[in-house]
């Protein structure tokens, strides 16, 4: 059952079209994220729902109620910006009252909210504190507290991380989880940061252009891209993504060779025809990497990075053709060697060298 | 931090710098604070500029100050100028500024509305005295032609030449020419304040004058404390717009120290007289201008 809907949702500023045509349905409960690169319009669409923009034409519900024309404030949404957006003047308690004071609660409710949102985010050493003197971690949690104790039906979140530190970020993000469990609300989240959304989100909206490129849980996104740019935009390091050819093909069993890197494949359309070209994807965790020769292609590392559990060696064909392959963190790798690898059985994605979509 | 423990400690360096600081040093020594200690001690003396003899008085010229009738109306005279212009290029000015910057209207009309109160800022002060004074001329004045066309005839009066109405009048002609100066000095104030927080405040349901208490306000409240001390220290110099329009007249109701002061240097030659007034307004400013600097550096 859809607790919000987002319906053919289009937004133009001037000649350019931010967003061309959006549908989601959100559960009540659910964490869903946006994701998508810079300029595909997943903040316009959150600012839309957040009522900071217009909607130029489609229909936002939320809990069975039109909301286009509802005013911002009468959503039932709060939103986290991504610079926080703390009032400077005012303290981490005086922050997280004044949307209350402004719906016209009295002072003990409003101080029992508070409470117990500074409780939940650990702000109670906090709470005469100005925004100046807490660290981006802790303004954070402020900017979290301030959207808590309004209890909306919806929370939003536009890029919230994006300011901190790595150590800080990931210290977030289980926070985040945390909380989502703890107060068993509706999220929408911003992000163009795909750990993010793999580690957050109970469904990821992958968007480009202004448009829905795929809809789905984590892992069904990891394992099953729809089209090349999915692919490419989902896992880190990027999924390799080759020009190969078709060898063979025995039902819905392809056969590729991508300059000497074969494997095997199942498409789920009808399978392209023998010396057709596609586009063979393996992301680098897929690929078995060898130091030793005939195991596959030759393959020179021009860089590694070691990130002690594993490294990614970037290695180069003899074409030119750029692959990134992960191996152990205890194999001895070193830029100038030369492996070699192979795909691990059924772990190759193949997708239309025209449209980039899935086959 | 080793560039700045150098040139600290380097008695070369430090040669150097006072050179380059020399020049504006020497200008404020011979065009500022030279004049200005001269003038202090001008206040001490009787004497004419057609003279060269000088009468050492002590402080006689500050008693017969706070014995005359007319400097005291003209200090009034100038609290009353700061207090309503404070009101008018403070308060009006920021509210002005406040809801261009909200969006409420298409950005046409703000543009428009914007130029039009800027526009009398870049008049000369004489000019705009010279008109207001034929648009506030009794009866053939536009003023009093439009009052009687809307049936309020009966307000009509000889807005500069009613003692009544004289100061107020040109005070408001003022307000006129500087609230659309000010007010444009605040919208870039207002500009600084990141758009995400009136976004959050409107999210949680602010109305436009608690935005404007709770965020505008604070949020420019550097710009507000300057605008202030300023616009009360230009209450205080006050002189072209009153010479022009009124020349303190009629009978000293308009007056204001700068007037005072001139009157008495260029035509009563009552030079002493006149440095004492202008030691008063040196000190009052000097007095305001503390402040100010205090009340910065406590933030």
């Amino acid at each position: 059952m859809s607790y919000m809907k987002i319906d053919g949702v289009r937004k133009s500023f001037g000649r350019y079209e931010a967003l061309r045509g959006v549908d989601i349905d959100i559960a009540k409960r659910e964490f869903v994220v946006l994701l998508g690169p810079s300029g595909c319009g997943k903040s316009t669409l959150l600012r839309m729902i957040a009522g900071l923009e217009e909607i130029d034409s489609g229909d936002l519900i939320i809990d069975g109620q039109r909301m286009n024309d509802v005013k911002s404030a009468n959503r039932g949404i709060s939103m986290v910006f991504q610079s926080y957006a703390l009032y400077p003047h005012k303290t981490v308690r005086q922050n997280m009252e004044f949307g209350l004071k402004v719906a016209g609660l009295k002072k003990p409710e409003r101080d029992v909210k508070i409470a117990e949102a500074a409780r939940i985010l650990q702000l109670v050493p906090l709470l005469d504190r100005l925004p100046r003197d807490l660290s981006g971690g802790q303004r954070q949690r402020v900017a979290i507290g301030r959207a808590i104790v309004r209890e909306p039906k919806v929370f939003l979140f536009d890029e919230p991380l994006s300011n901190l530190d790595a150590a800080l970020r990931m210290q977030m993000r289980v926070e985040l989880a945390r909380l989502h469990r703890e107060l068993r609300a509706t999220m929408v989240y911003v992000t163009h940061d795909q750990v993010e959304a793999m580690t957050l989100a109970d469904r990821i909206v992958v968007m480009r252009d202004g448009l829905i490129e795929q809809t789905g849980s984590p892992l069904e996104i990891y394992r099953r891209p729809v089209n090349a740019f999915v692919a490419g935009f989902i896992g880190s390091p990027t999924m390799n993504l080759l020009e190969a050819r078709v060898t063979a093909v025995s039902g819905r069993t392809v056969r590729v060779d991508a300059m000497g890197l074969t494997t095997e494949a199942e498409v789920e359309g009808p399978p392209p025809p023998v010396g057709a070209r596609v586009t063979l994807g393996i992301r680098p965790e897929h690929l078995d990497g060898r130091t030793d020769a005939g195991h596959g292609p030759a393959l020179d590392i021009i860089a590694c990075e070691r990130l002690g559990g594993v490294s990614h060696a970037f290695t180069r064909l003899s074409d030119g053709t750029e692959l990134t392959v992960q191996f152990d963190g205890e194999q001895s790798i070193a830029p100038g060697d030369t492996i070699t690898c192979a795909v691990q059985p059924g772990r190759a994605h193949l997708f239309s060298a025209e449209t980039g979509l899935r086959l | 931090m080793s560039r700045r423990f150098a040139i600290s400690r380097t008695p070369g360096t430090s040669l150097h710098g006072w050179l380059w600081v020399a020049p504006t040093l020497v200008f404020l020594v011979v065009f500022v604070y030279g004049p200005a200690l001269a003038n202090v001690r001008y206040s001490l003396f009787s004497f004419s500029a057609m003279s060269t003899s000088m009468e050492f008085v002590g402080l006689a010229n500050y008693a017969r100050l706070l014995d005359d009738p007319i400097f005291l109306q003209g200090l009034a005279n100038n609290a009353l100028y700061a207090l309503i212009s404070v009101i008018f290029q403070v308060g009006v000015a920021l509210t002005l500024a406040a809801v261009l910057e909200a969006r409420i209207f298409p950005s046409f009309a703000a543009n428009t509305f914007r130029s039009a109160l800027f526009l009398p800022s870049i008049l000369p002060v004489v000019v705009v005295g010279l008109i207001w004074q034929l648009l506030l001329a009794p009866a053939m004045g536009l003023v009093d032609q439009v009052l009687w066309e809307v049936g309020l005839g009966d307000w009509s009066r000889a807005w500069l030449g009613d003692p009544d109405t004289a100061l107020l009048t040109v005070i408001m002609v003022s307000q006129w020419q500087w609230t659309g100066y000010i007010m444009a000095l605040f919208m870039v104030a207002i500009r600084a304040i990141p758009r995400d927080l009136y976004e959050a405040m409107e999210l949680e349901g602010a109305s436009g004058p608690r935005i404007f208490w709770n965020l505008t306000v604070p949020g420019a409240r550097e710009t507000i404390l300057i605008v202030t001390i300023i616009t009360i220290l230009g209450s205080l110099k006050v002189f072209d717009i009153v010479w022009v329009m009124t020349a303190g007249g009629p009978n000293h109701s308009s007056e204001v120290l700068g007037t005072l002061m001139y009157r008495a240097a260029f035509r009563d030659d009552v030079i002493g007289y006149s440095s004492t007034i202008a030691t008063v307004i040196f000190f009052i400013a000097l007095t305001i201008g503390v402040v100010q600097i205090k009340l910065q550096k406590d933030r």
